[in-house]
């Protein structure tokens, strides 16, 4: 485009619109990464969340450019490339493309999209101490912290429409409503009784779905004291949006102390649930 | 009655209808066999996940016989349609009549035989996994077949009664016999292909 | 809408008006699919009673099923569609068309194989299925003024969300190939006719019909899954999804139909000398849609059928507890959800590109660029679908690769904006109204697109994954990008249709308000998901409030622009109805070189093609057709 021979008087449109475009950019991307950046959620809570921060940083910085250039291009048009205003309706000049432009934006854009994949893909697997990014992984996970199979194991128990949560370790109890250590690895196993849910503890960067006979395993470090919202994320029925409820990061002994009283409370339950397992089912009662 | 009678319109080139077919039946074929490679995609997956260790119960076990001989009715089907299909190339129209109503009728013996097999399984739909892939895909089948066998008799019809057309477009629809069988075959070629797979994957493997 | 051109056939006189209720039409079709329905009902209940063990049930999925079953071939047979079948079970010939002849707007109500006919039905059906829809959000929004919802009880409200989503990507999945597909084709790659004119009245009807058995789910009881129809949730509903069920198995099929349709078409009735990179770029939309829906829709149907086997003879797909899978349902409906919404986005882009060139008087830039993006997203589309169950604890090992596939369809996808900025570079644009909105489009759609790129990222995914953050990203795709699209295309093909103008000062009044609105509406949803607010809920953090009132006050004033398009059309086609000229658009392309409206035969000579559409500023460029060529080829059978 820039290389047809302008009309005498003609301004050069290539490098005007280029150089708003980079007046523009320069001037979004530190807005991004130091005004707006800091306030995008999800917030500083646990290892999970600082590494969700950083990557939409990174993704919004990087969308700066794109924006700006497509809002520079529609802004420039408009006022540029107008009819005139006389009756006759005056032909554009017959570009039909070019073929050094077209490969060039392929080449620029293939790079930035093959980047940001493998960007993605070892965030996934390393980011947050290897903690999968708060993600559930399946029973399986890909992306697992030192501390896999150590770490402080709390089963999610979805069904409609409250959550539970089960220790293994603490004799197998089982409590409505959740508290984790502060400074702990913990790993979810999130699953369900009934329909699909999906664990949501939003401030703690945790989402994994809850599907019935299925283990959806997740990963988190709480570094901060405090409480987090969790909500569920997968329609499941009449309540789906009343599945609340507030978990909380609390210091070490105060877990400790918070989890005997659980066990102590809860003991004539815990005597008539099933055997800790990673999912479970209704007896059958099927006939072939 | 074309809606043009009275205006001096030009006609299609005739050798329109015959690619309308042939390309409409490919398509056609297409999509049937997605629908197929799903209950396929849910005979691994399942079978990969065995969830509560359901996936075969003890006895749910197809029994082969009626397996082989709907297949076989299937297969039948096909060759006599594709001798019929050769015998119009070289003309001999009574042979082709022949063929095509021995495959349709074939064909309908293959569907009440399926039909005949629930009577004769030995378990329901509720018997797991594997039932639940077996009554999908089989009914399923019976229901595109089905099909396929009603084609088939239309342009066994079309042969026998040779009816002209009103429609100059169409023209003589003696043409579009071979086309027609062509289409057809088309289709139910992609079902035989469904058949086997359903056949190996429900009845011999283990 | 008439054609007075044509002779009617001697002998036939236009019937008496009120006998013409008495035949096949739509009249007769809704009286014989509701009698149909009943006795389908009794059946399916004697049938249930001997083949299931729920017999205790209040709501008897089995008679459900057979009666729909039944209404629906009631419906098809009071508009005619078995007359041809039947007849040629008896050996009938095969003949190309049906309905044309009598009268004119009684050719509406009924079976018509004029594809410009049908094109007209399927956008007032669509269109009034899109109010209805909008109509829902409205709704949803008023539920969401309130912190913990109360307008409406639980099963109301998510049957709302149900039918809201339900509804827009039924429709607006044939909302474009259904008017704008069927009218153009034909006439752009200069035919007569649809590869399969009855098949193609089939799908408009079927659309109708699913419409209408959608909407029938408030009658039992409404669904509770939204339009994903999540197992086993389905699988334990009451029977108002099998409602859902069927309609959507009606759309798939007629998605299936159209696609193949359109495809045998292009591929078997251009004129001489349309060759392929003549082809106008909408035409090449439709045909990339067309195989997205050829391939992607028997899956859904697969997946629907199996829910509703689970609902009656108890096969147990996605019950874990006997065998099978919610993962299943996950797998295969996305397998099919994924075209599906390229399915919604491609007519989209084919519009916007082949408007551009009209107003900005240049040729479209990066032809083949084009054309290979739309191929790109097609065959693409079908490799990304797991980016939906990021989060669903599938095997760990594919998100990897499914982040990348997501992220590489963002390539040809790219194209289009190349190919807008190519167009519009040193153009002389006129900002017509269809202009507006394809301008419009690249705003919008680009916040869709970026958001994808977030939403592909499998770290940002977990946080974003299921908020309102999703909602914001595909209204921004679907309705910044295809709707606004459709809008231009009905503003800019509506006076070809009809033969009417639409009133521009209006026109402009609802694109401004529209777009203004649209943005105001949805732009803030990216931030309530990303605070942490799910999809489909009607109770939220208070500390969202101001926020969710201020969408929905942006959206009801987005519900009013669209009424001044309503009123535009009411008040232009059937109160105003001043003539439109020819081509009024100064445009190249074939449609405009004809009159407005098209006669029922397109062209007296079928035309020989001798350019692209899209010489604008080339001085010695061809006109985009020759008319005067006679290929007069006579049939034997007479004339």
């Amino acid at each position: 485009m820039s290389t047809q021979s302008a009309r005498a008087g003609e301004p050069n449109h290539a490098r005007n619109f280029a150089i708003l475009w980079a007046v523009a950019t320069a001037i979004m991307v530190p807005v991004m990464i130091w005004v707006i950046g800091p306030h995008i959620p999800p917030g500083d809570m646990t290892n999970d969340t600082r590494a969700q921060h950083d990557v939409n940083v990174v993704l919004s910085t990087l969308a700066m450019p794109v924006l700006m250039m497509v809002w520079t291009f529609l802004a420039y048009a408009i006022v540029n490339f107008r009819a005139g205003r006389s009756e006759a309706i005056a032909d554009g000049p017959p570009l039909r493309g070019g073929p050094r432009i077209q490969l060039t934006w392929i080449a620029v854009t293939a790079f930035m999209v093959v980047g940001l994949a493998a960007y993605g893909t070892i965030d996934l697997l390393t980011a947050a101490g290897h903690s999968g990014v708060g993600s559930g992984e399946g029973p399986n996970p890909l992306a697992k912290p030192a501390s896999a199979g150590k770490a402080l194991q709390v089963q999610v128990i979805g069904q409609q429409w409250f959550w539970s949560f089960r220790y293994p370790a603490y004799g197998g109890v089982e409590t409505p409503t959740l508290e984790i250590p502060v400074n702990t690895d913990v790993e979810f196993h999130v699953t369900s009784l009934d329909v699909v849910h999906s664990f949501w503890a939003i401030e703690l960067g945790v989402k994994a779905d809850a599907v019935p006979g299925a283990d959806n395993t997740a990963f988190v470090t709480a570094y901060r004291k405090g409480s987090f919202q969790i909500r569920c994320n997968e329609l499941c029925g009449l309540w789906h949006g009343h599945m609340n409820s507030t978990g909380h990061v609390v210091s070490g002994p105060a877990f400790t102390q918070w989890i005997a009283a659980q066990e102590t409370k809860y003991a004539p339950v815990t005597k008539q649930l099933p055997p800790y397992s990673t999912s479970y089912y209704p007896i059958p009662t099927r006939n072939g | 009655m074309s809606a043009t009678e009275g205006m001096a319109l030009d006609r299609e080139p005739p050798e329109t209808l015959p690619r309308n077919f042939a390309v409409g039946s490919k398509l056609l074929a297409s999509a049937v066999a997605f629908f197929f490679m799903s209950f396929v995609f849910a005979f691994f997956y399942l079978r990969a996940l065995n969830t509560a260790h359901s996936f075969r119960e003890p006895h749910v076990t197809p029994p082969a016989g009626w397996g082989v001989a709907i297949l076989a009715c299937v297969l039948v089907s096909c060759v006599a349609l594709e001798g019929g299909r050769r015998a119009l190339t070289d003309g001999s129209e009574g042979t082709w009549r022949l063929a095509a109503l021995t495959a349709w009728l074939v064909g309908l013996a293959a569907v009440a035989l399926q039909g005949a097999e629930y009577y004769n399984l030995g378990f329901g739909a509720t018997s797991g996994g594997l039932a639940s892939v077996f009554y999908g895909f089989t009914i399923w089948f019976g229901v595109f077949w089905l099909g396929g066998v009603y084609w088939i008799e239309t342009i066994w019809a079309q042969s026998v009664r040779r009816p002209a057309s009103p429609d100059p477009d169409v023209g003589d629809p003696a043409r579009l016999l071979r086309p027609s069988a062509d289409a057809a075959l088309t289709y139910l070629y992609m079902l035989a292909v469904a058949e086997i797979v359903v056949f190996v994957l429900l009845y011999l493997v283990k | 809408m008439e054609s007075a051109s044509v002779p009617v056939s001697p002998g036939k006189t236009a019937a008496p008006r009120l006998a013409r209720l008495v035949g096949f039409n739509v009249v007769s079709a809704t009286i014989l699919a509701i009698v149909a329905y009943i006795l389908g009902h009794k059946l399916g209940a004697v049938v249930g009673h001997h083949t299931t063990w729920n017999t205790a049930s209040d709501q008897d999925d089995m008679a459900i099923f057979f009666g729909m079953g039944f209404a629906i071939l009631g419906w098809m047979a009071g508009l005619g569609f078995f007359n041809y079948p039947l007849g040629r079970i008896l050996g009938r010939s095969i003949s190309l068309h049906e309905g044309v002849e009598e009268g004119s707007a009684w050719r509406y109500m009924r079976l018509c194989t004029d594809h410009k006919v049908v094109a007209l039905q399927y956008l007032v059906a669509t269109l009034f299925f899109f109010f209805v829809a909008g109509l829902n959000a409205m709704f949803i929004r008023s539920e969401l003024t309130s912190v913990h919802g109360t307008l409406f009880p639980a099963g109301n409200y998510l049957t709302l969300v149900g039918l809201h989503g339900t509804m827009m990507l039924m429709m607006m999945s044939a909302g474009v190939i259904g008017p704008l597909g069927n009218y153009l084709v034909p006439i752009l790659i200069g035919t007569r006719r649809m590869a399969f004119p009855r098949i193609e009245s089939l799908t408009m009807w079927l659309t109708v019909l699913a419409g209408f058995v959608l909407l029938s789910a408030t009658l039992l009881g409404g669904f509770p899954t939204g339009w994903t129809g999540y197992a086993p949730l389905s699988d334990e509903a009451r029977a108002g999804i099998d409602a859902y069920l069927v309609s959507f198995l009606l759309i798939g099929l007629s998605l299936v139909l159209v696609g193949l349709n359109i495809i045998t078409t292009v591929m078997t009735q251009r004129a001489p000398g349309m060759t392929w990179n003549r082809l106008p770029i909408v035409v090449w939309g439709f045909v990339t849609t067309s195989i997205l829906a050829v391939l992607s829709a028997p899956v859904l149907a697969a997946a629907l059928v199996m829910t509703a086997s689970d609902r009656t003879i108890d096969t147990t797909f996605f019950v874990s507890s006997s065998g099978g899978s919610p993962l299943l349902w996950d797998e295969l409906f996305w397998f099919f959800g994924h075209p599906e919404v390229y399915i919604l986005a491609l007519p989209g882009f084919g519009i916007v590109l082949e408007i551009l060139p009209v107003f900005a008087r240049k040729p479209l830039w990066g032809y083949k660029l084009a054309v290979s993006g739309l191929f790109g997203v097609a065959l693409m589309s079908f490799m990304v679908w797991q980016h939906h169950l990021f989060m669903s604890g599938i095997n760990a090992n594919l998100r990897p690769f499914y982040m990348f596939t997501t992220e590489l369809i963002s390539i040809p996808t790219g194209f289009i904006f190349l190919n807008g900025m190519g167009t519009m570079w040193k153009a002389k644009i006129r900002f017509t109204v269809p202009m507006l909105f394809c301008m419009a489009f690249f705003f919008n759609f680009l916040f869709g697109g970026l958001s994808g790129v977030f939403l592909s990222d499998v770290p940002s995914d977990t946080l974003t994954h299921g908020s309102f953050f999703v909602m914001a990203h595909f209204h921004y795709t679907i309705m910044g990008g295809l709707v606004f699209a459709l809008m231009g295309g009905i503003y800019y093909w509506l006076p070809k249709m009809t033969g009417f103008r639409l009133n521009e000062a209006l026109a402009k009044v609802h694109f401004w308000t529209m777009f203004i609105f649209f943005n105001l509406t949805f732009f803030p949803l990216f931030a309530a998901g990303m605070l942490g607010m799910p999809r489909r809920v009607s109770s939220y953090n208070a500390a969202l409030h101001n926020l969710n009132v201020f969408v929905s006050a942006m959206a009801f004033c987005l519900g009013l622009s669209m009424l001044i398009f309503l009123y535009n059309l009411v008040y232009s086609l059937v109160f105003k109805r001043e003539r439109a000229e020819a081509n009024p658009w100064q445009a190249k392309s074939l449609e405009w070189q004809l009159p407005s409206p098209v006669p029922v035969y397109n062209f007296e000579r079928l035309p020989t093609i001798t350019s692209d559409p899209y010489n604008y500023g080339e001085p010695d460029a061809p006109p985009v057709a020759d008319f005067g060529r006679a290929r007069v080829a006579m049939g034997e059978a007479g004339a």
